[in-house]
């Protein structure tokens, strides 16, 4: 099972992509059928933001079980990249086929007068998910005593975990997280990384734009 | 395609609305407010008033329609609920007539049932009341949707207010020349009603299209 990625850092149209190759297998034993299609593939994406050219000719594919970490300082595109696979903004060049995905991006979506409890019931019934599982997992994320306070009142950490707990309601195979860290206690974090643990087992696959150290084992990473 | 996304839209836009309190009051206040003024302007005639007092209502209502249309998108753009939309569910044109709706059921519709208050303020005949007020609810959709369309257009530019008016008010002139043609006339159904009417028709049948591109051109 190998995975690849490319990346360039000019945007010549028809030019090679650069060398930049990075391999890497899995240790961890992947059941056979999910090793058939990659759940998320890309191929070529360039993406200008103005006149600056943020990345180009990058290529990527994820398959089930795999965790991909995209790292960079800030400003060199993870959010944006993220932002691309998950179709919400157009690339200038490539393509990007990718099975279905849960978007967690940095702003949470929770408006100031919704609880965790009414965001997770407005998207358990827009998605047509079981609304009687929203109380067990406002218990897994420690959201339990929180669950009734509007989101203007709550912290950061507790906006965090509503967004992230809203991949729970429904099953989909690709997540993708823009800062699923930041914000968070130790408790939070390691409530986040068993999230993505158990996603990963289930077959699962999660692309995360993280700074520093993050509890989420065998990974690969890009760094923009 | 199911129309749970709509309903959850829906109902998360009322809700939202509610609870953030103004909803209801300003543009209520806003619509009395700039009527009564003119009282205070025209003089004594209340002959002159009475005559007036439908086109008055018509501007105010065209004005206050504006007031709470700023945040209708903003606040779903700057809060990120907006990017879960656009992924999920139904197209965007139809969730922003989702909202729109609910924003027009808490906003909009009050201005209609004050209506016939301050008409008689305003020294309207009793008996023309009902009539106009049906006449300012036709108008007062159409004035929504279009306001939300400039809404949607403005989403992204900070204090935008100004913008939408700008936008939306050279929408706003088939309803509300159809809008005073159809107060003025004597009959109890005048053939302008049904102008009227087919102005708001096209307003709710148009309007969502162009919400849908503008808020997915936002949205990136």
């Amino acid at each position: 099972m190998i995975a690849s990625l490319t990346q360039g850092r000019e945007f010549r149209p028809g030019s090679l992509p650069p060398a930049a190759l990075l391999t890497s297998h899995l240790a961890r034993p992947i059941p056979p059928d999910m090793t058939r299609a990659p759940l998320l593939s890309a191929t070529g994406l360039g993406i200008m933001r103005g006149e600056r050219v943020l990345f180009s000719q990058l290529s990527l594919s994820l398959n089930a079980g795999e965790a991909l970490l995209v790292r960079g300082d800030n400003g060199t595109g993870k959010t944006t990249l993220l932002r691309v696979l998950a179709g919400l903004t157009e690339t200038e060049a490539g393509t990007r086929k990718t099975s279905l995905c849960h978007w967690v991006g940095h702003r949470s979506g929770l408006k100031p007068h919704e609880t965790p409890r009414t965001h997770l019931q407005t998207w358990a019934r827009s998605w047509g998910a079981d609304a009687s599982q929203i109380d067990p997992i406002l218990g897994k994320l420690a959201l339990a005593r929180a669950g009734d306070v509007p989101a203007s009142s709550l912290s950061a950490g507790q906006r965090k975990r509503t967004s992230l707990a809203r991949t729970q309601l429904v099953n989909r195979p690709v997540w993708l997280l823009d800062e699923p860290f930041s914000a968070l206690d130790a408790d939070g974090k390691a409530h986040i990384a068993a999230l993505i643990a158990a996603h990963r087992s289930g077959g699962g696959a999660v692309i995360a734009a993280v700074h520093g150290e993050v509890p989420v084992e065998d990974t690969r990473e890009l760094t923009l | 395609m199911s129309a749970a996304p709509l309903r959850a839209a829906f109902s998360q836009a009322l809700h939202e609305a509610w609870a953030g309190g103004a909803g209801a009051v300003l543009p209520s206040g806003f619509f009395a407010g700039a009527a009564m003024l003119v009282p205070l302007t025209v003089g004594t005639d209340t002959a002159e008033l009475a005559r007036i007092a439908p086109a008055v209502l018509w501007i105010a209502l065209a004005l206050s329609s504006l007031v709470t249309m700023e945040r209708l998108f903003q606040a779903d753009l700057e809060d990120g609920a907006l990017e879960l939309w656009a992924l999920d569910g139904a197209p965007l044109s139809q969730i922003a007539t989702a909202k729109t709706l609910a924003h027009w059921l808490v906003s909009g519709l009050p201005l209609m049932l004050l209506s016939p208050l301050l008409g008689l303020i305003l020294g309207m005949d009793a008996s023309d009341l009902p009539r106009a007020m049906i006449a300012y609810g036709l108008g007062g959709l159409a004035f929504f949707f279009w306001g939300a369309f400039g809404a949607s257009l403005a989403a992204g530019v900070r204090r935008g207010g100004l913008l939408i008016a700008l936008i939306a008010l050279p929408f706003y002139v088939p309803t509300a020349i159809f809008g005073a043609l159809t107060l003025s006339s004597p009959a109890a159904i005048p053939p302008e009603a049904y102008f009227l009417a087919a102005s708001t028709l096209f307003a709710i049948a148009v309007a969502p299209f162009g919400m849908g591109a503008a808020l997915k051109l936002a949205v990136d």
